[in-house]
């Protein structure tokens, strides 16, 4: 408890901020006759002193000489008697414990001690420099909006306060990380998400006990079931209206400060394969695309691994001139077939890396360089065959049309598996890896859902899962809220009323 | 809902039963059928498919007395703890042996078609492991990788069917009801055999979700297997003519290698026909795998599912090592379906129905 | 140590896995294959195997591997290769230790059989369940007959055509397996065949000036290798009896063997009529057999549907009118019934060959006769009637002068 002497509160403050030279205080003697003393302190540049200045102090130390508090209303009701002073802000609370004070003080408030009280004030003036609300770079669109959210919670959050205007939308603060105590929200609708679900992920949450959380990567990670499968068991987005489509659907969207991130729960690898703008352009063509997103994640795992099988093992499925051509161009390269397809991936994932490293200007460079020049130089070199170069081509192209990266990288690490088996064991390898990894994904769950629902388990929810699916129905068609919702919430459209 | 309690639902015990009657039967069936139908080969899988359903059907209304039970809790009950637990054995070692000899069959299918030199026991293990892998997730999973595979299974085999049919000549079916009534019987007796996962249904009850609907999904799902094992039957005959189908081992393999796809300039198909073959034979696999350990493991009493998973496929492998040729295999697996597979698919059902109507225990 | 044990498991796995792979550039893919009766020749260039009682002569084109990038199915750029063995298997044996690459049949189009080797019974029936057994041969492969050596005919230089097995497998392709001589035989249609009749039919290859090619064509003044014109022709049909050749038919008489079959879309069939030739271009043609008795023997009706097209023609007099449109359909009848009546006249009466199938047919549709016909099915053959009722319907006529 805070001591009532402001001496004492004013040593143990110093005491635990020694060496901190970001910590502002300042001794301000107000009242009348200036005898009432106040010690304000705040972390430099996490606060807005526009706020503290203009509404906080200039009241403390203008106006409330005019009108002396008594002595004993500061010892009983401290909040009150400051606050007639003439605060012009509402998010004032009153605290007597020094860890929260502290904290405050941490997480951009002011906090204000007065001699004589037992409490202190804590006045909510977090502004610090931020980067403000920008266009997404990892999950672009044709249509839709170009928000996406930044590192400040409360701006996420407003973000999808502003989509849903619901009074049934929550959104439940935590903080986590001993030493980072990152304030974290969990985002859902109260009637909509299913209470097992939620309890869960409250669990969860609650129980990752680590020193820092500086991501939301970290939150998904750690509250993954299987830690292992490379496959990611939570979603992660950057785009508002994504997350906001999420709540709507059932499902808890979990937000942290200092990240850009947010991460959905449950996630099921349908859920990896929607994109934002499928449901703003018509069900035919997005349908097509959600097609081709499909076949795009089967070949980015297959492709390389099918064609060491058949070219290798069972050239008999290949056409004859094609594959005299094959042969052909395979005359003079020095390197088995796997080998040379492992050198160009490992080549385009170099690639891949170091056009996410370099400044903007340049990446579209590594582009160029990596397509023209090094494909093509390789293959003149005779180092690789063209067909070595179109099916790694093809590999890498598959995995852009994924709309989740997260999941781009579970494909990738299973398509190192799945080459490694089909060049041992040809189309027997091929199968018996694809089984394997099959296997890991339908025993996988998010939160108690099946990885591959609705193609697993979808009669569960009468099959309604599937209009969402390898097509898109209508928007008129699609009634139900997903499995995730709850059951008893789960119509999302009622019959359009007539005349 | 989706809680870990390993039940399934009806609709995922119809795939899972589709997919093991489907992929231990449809190779050799149409040569066993052949063998004693010529062209009536097709009436004999359409009438061994209406003997399989009376078998489901008594199979089933024994389970549903027990819908809780295991086949060891159960035959415990009606027939004493040491003859439930000797049934238990029996039927575990019948799996083994018979998965065993299914690997061997697909090692040397494999072998001789695609990979001449690679050994008996890399092709053995390798499907073994993934088997097992898939045994060891738990009937959950199974179910789930049922469902995934279905699709995959049927209908390139659906589609490369319909196409053989446009190109078969139908009068290879004539004159039909020809054959002699005694080569008919031994017909059906013996192709019976391609439908000899049954004696699964015994085991299955405590893991369905709705026990009620398992016997009528069940009927559904053979009415379904026979009907197309009867037509793949047919179009095979109609396709290859008789007398081929009975001088070649694996006639449904052949005859899906003869099609030409329309449009296509694949002009051999090997690979995708083996494609569904080692599709077929995972499925076979690791359904015998999982219900073996967990006879052994219900038997036992202690010990995780995993490790008796671990110790069948040890025994599996051993079998498939064993050298024997095909047709040896062949004798063998008639051997088995004669004694042990009519046995537990046939015998056993009224035999617990007769003690349970006697002793007056079990549900309706 | 399970953790160890496991991985070093999966690295011997891995280490020495890929029992069966061969790379692409490493195989050598066989495009045709021709098979001779074994006959001691001087001056061709074979491998020889090391028994003493070589019954077969096998052949192997394959795309040359230095050239397979640039001009991988020209016939200039091909490699021949042939061994002797006392099987057919050992012959394919020998011609893979005599190549660099590894040899790979599945790709292979084209058997090409000699007069030689299907004049021999058992060497051909062994040939024959050589192909069946073998899991490399498809039984998609098509069998072509030669009354030429294989081996000489797979040798000859085709001037700027593909490789035979790729020309022919193009030939089918482009041609629609129809008109007469352009029938495709299977292997699997082949041994099915003789399985449950007993007779065959395999078209029959010729090339032009086989034993010349340096023979310049006079009106180009062009070695034959250069010149465009074609070489390489469907010139009828050889019939297979009990594993042996019959005999073959012409052109004319395959075709009359073709119209029972039903393949005869797209076939001209013209008819000299005083100063007029009167082509019609077959468009549908379909037959069904009616078995009967007459006369203490079997009768077979073959009943004929032939729609046709007038579609080149230089008709004198008056236009083709409906009636005249029939007079040339029964023109037509007459001489379709013709043809099948030569043809099987030869296939009945000549070899006794049941090319037609007329046996199976006979068990499928009418077990009573068949019961009664069956058993001595050879000179129930022979004796039998082929009656040939043909319909013929003209859709069009053309222009008319």
């Amino acid at each position: 408890m805070l001591s009532t002497s402001l001496d004492e509160n004013i040593r143990q403050l110093e005491d635990t901020f020694h060496d901190c030279g970001d910590l502002v205080k300042r001794k301000i003697p107000i009242g009348q006759h200036k005898d009432i003393w106040i010690y304000v302190a705040y972390i430099d540049m996490l606060i807005n002193r526009e706020t503290l200045e203009s509404h906080v102090l200039n009241p403390l130390m203008v106006f409330v000489w005019e009108t002396p508090p008594k002595p004993e209303d500061l010892q009983t009701d401290l909040l009150h008697t400051l606050t007639d002073c003439g605060f012009t802000t509402a998010d004032v609370r009153e605290s007597g414990d020094p860890a929260q004070l502290y904290n405050a003080i941490l997480s951009g408030d002011t906090v204000f001690f007065v001699d004589g009280a037992a409490s202190a004030i804590i006045i909510s003036t977090r502004g610090w420099p931020s980067r403000g609300v920008s266009a997404t770079d990892t999950e672009v669109t044709v249509q839709g909006a170009k928000d996406a959210f930044t590192e400040s919670l409360r701006m996420n959050t407003m973000l999808i306060r502003r989509r849903i205007k619901d009074t049934k939308l929550k959104v439940k603060q935590l903080r986590i990380g001993s030493r980072t105590q990152t304030d974290v929200a969990l985002m859902y609708l109260e009637d909509v998400v299913r209470p097992a679900v939620l309890e869960e992920t409250l669990r969860r949450v609650k129980s990752i006990d680590i020193d820092g959380i500086l991501d939301s990567g970290y939150i998904a990670q750690m509250i993954a079931e299987n830690k292992i499968s490379p496959f990611p068991q939570a979603q992660i987005t950057e785009r508002p209206d994504k997350a906001s489509a999420a709540v709507l659907e059932g499902r808890i969207v979990i937000t942290a400060d200092n990240s850009p991130f947010v991460v959905i729960v449950p996630a099921t690898l349908n859920t990896f394969m929607q994109a934002a703008e499928d449901y703003y352009q018509g069900w035919q063509i997005m349908s097509f695309i959600r097609l081709m997103r499909y076949a795009a994640g089967i070949l980015s795992a297959c492709l390389p691994g099918l064609y060491i099988a058949i070219a290798v093992y069972h050239p008999s499925m290949i056409p004859a001139l094609l594959i005299y051509k094959m042969a052909g161009a395979r005359q003079s390269v020095p390197f088995p077939t796997t080998l040379e397809i492992l050198i160009m991936d490992l080549a385009f994932e170099l690639l891949r890396e170091a056009g996410l490293r370099l400044p903007g200007p340049l990446s579209g460079a590594i582009g160029i360089v990596g397509g023209l020049i090094v494909g093509q130089a390789a293959v003149e070199a005779g180092l690789v065959s063209p067909i070595a170069v179109i099916i790694v081509a093809l590999t890498g192209i598959c995995g852009f049309a994924i709309p989740h990266f997260s999941l781009v990288s579970g494909l990738r690490l299973s398509k190192y598996f799945i080459l490694i088996c089909s060049a041992v064991l040809g189309l027997l390898g091929f199968w018996a890896s694809v089984l394997l990894v099959l296997s890991h994904l339908v025993s996988l769950r998010s939160f108690g859902f099946p990885y591959l629902f609705p193609m697993t388990a979808g009669e569960v929810n009468h099959y309604s899962d599937w209009k969402d699916t390898l097509f898109r129905a209508p928007l008129s068609a699609m009634k139900k809220r997903p499995i995730f919702a709850n059951p008893a919430e789960d119509v999302r459209m009622h019959e359009a009323k007539k005349g | 809902m989706f809680s870990l309690n390993q039940k399934i639902s009806v609709r995922q015990l119809q795939v899972l039963s589709i997919l093991h009657v489907f992929g231990a039967g449809i190779i050799m069936l149409p040569r066993q059928a052949a063998a004693y139908g010529g062209q009536d080969a097709w009436i004999i899988v359409l009438l061994a498919a209406c003997a399989a359903l009376i078998f489901t059907y008594l199979m089933a209304t024994v389970g549903r007395k027990f819908p809780a039970d295991s086949f060891v809790s159960m035959t415990a009950r009606l027939l004493s703890a040491p003859v439930g637990k000797c049934l238990a054995v029996l039927l575990a070692l019948k799996l083994i042996l018979s998965c065993g000899l299914a690997l061997r069959l697909f090692s040397d299918i494999l072998r001789q078609t695609m990979m001449r030199n690679t050994p008996c026991f890399v092709v053995c293990a390798a499907m073994g492991a993934v088997g097992a892998y898939t045994a060891a997730k738990g009937y959950e999973t199974r179910a789930r990788m049922a469902q995934i595979l279905f699709p995959l299974i049927l209908l390139p085999v659906l589609i490369v069917f319909c196409l053989a049919a446009f190109e078969a000549d139908f009068s290879n079916l004539k004159p039909v009801f020809s054959t002699p009534p005694r080569d008919m019987f031994m017909g059906v007796f013996r192709s019976s055999a391609a439908f000899n996962g049954l004696e699964l249904i015994l085991l299955i009850h405590p893991y369905a979700r709705r026990p009620d609907g398992v016997r009528k999904g069940l009927m559904q799902a053979m009415i379904f297997s026979g009907v197309l094992m009867a037509l793949i039957t047919g179009i095979t005959i109609a396709r290859l003519g008789a007398i081929d189908v009975t001088r070649q081992l694996w006639p449904v393999l052949e005859m899906m290698g003869l099609i030409d796809l329309p449009g296509s300039f694949i002009d051999r198909q090997d690979a995708l026909v083996m494609s569904f073959w080692i599709l077929s034979t995972f499925a076979v696999v690791n359904c015998e795998l999982f219900f073996s350990a967990l006879l052994f493991k219900d038997t036992v009493g202690k010990g995780k599912h995993a490790y008796y998973i671990i110790a069948c496929l040890a025994a599996i492998l051993v079998i498939s090592f064993l050298p024997l040729s095909a047709e040896r295999v062949n004798q063998i697996q008639t051997w088995l379906y004669s004694t042990l597979d009519v046995g537990f698919m046939a015998v056993l059902p009224i035999l617990l129905l007769a003690a349970a109507k006697i002793r007056k225990i079990g549900g309706a | 140590m399970r953790k160890r044990a496991f991985t070093a498991l999966i690295l011997c796995l891995l280490t020495t896995g890929c029992w069966d792979k061969v790379e692409l550039e490493d195989r050598g893919f066989v495009v045709s294959i021709g098979l001779d009766k074994f006959q001691a020749q001087s001056g061709r260039l074979t491998l020889t195997g090391a028994e003493q009682d070589n019954q077969y002569t096998v052949t192997a084109v394959m795309p040359n591997g230095m050239d397979i990038k640039e001009n991988a199915v020209s016939d200039k750029t091909k490699s021949v290769k042939s061994a002797d063995s006392a099987t057919v298997s050992g012959a394919l044996r020998l011609i893979d230790m005599g190549s660099s690459q590894k040899l790979y049949l599945k790709q292979a189009k084209m058997l090409l059989w000699s007069e030689s080797l299907l004049q021999d019974e058992k060497l051909f029936q062994q040939a024959l369940d050589a192909m069946e057994r073998s899991q490399d041969i498809s039984r998609k492969m098509f069998l072509i007959a030669s009354k030429e050596p294989a081996w000489k005919v797979l040798s000859a230089p085709l001037g700027g055509e593909p490789m035979l097995g790729v020309f022919m497998e193009n030939f089918y392709k482009n041609n629609g397996g129809g008109g007469s001589i352009l029938f495709r035989q299977i292997l699997q249609k082949t041994i099915s065949d003789l399985r449950s009749s007993g007779c065959t039919v395999m078209p029959v290859l010729e090339i032009k000036d086989l034993d010349h090619p340096e023979k310049k064509d006079a009106s180009t003044d062009k070695a034959p290798e250069d010149t465009e014109a074609s070489r390489i022709m469907l010139t009828g049909c050889a019939v297979i009896r009990n594993y042996t050749l019959a005999g073959y038919l012409n052109a004319i008489e395959t075709r009359g063997y073709e119209w029972i079959g039903g393949h005869c879309r797209d076939a001209e069939i013209s008819l000299p009529r005083a100063e007029e030739q009167w082509p019609m271009r077959v468009i549908e043609s379909g037959a069904k057999f009616f078995f009967s008795e007459e006369g203490g023997a079997l009768r077979c009706d073959v009943e004929i549907h032939v729609t046709g097209d007038l579609d080149e023609h230089h008709f004198t007099g008056a236009s083709v009118s409906l009636d005249r449109m029939q007079v040339y359909a029964a023109e037509f009848e007459t001489a379709i019934a013709g043809e099948i009546t030569r043809t099987a006249d030869i296939l009945q009466k000549q070899w006794g060959a049941d090319a037609y199938h007329f046996k199976e047919s006979l068990r499928k549709k009418n077990s009573n006769l068949f019961q009664r016909y069956g058993e001595d099915w050879e000179s129930s053959y022979r004796s039998m009637k082929i009656i040939p009722r043909v319909r013929v319907e003209l859709v069009s006529a053309g222009s008319v002068r």
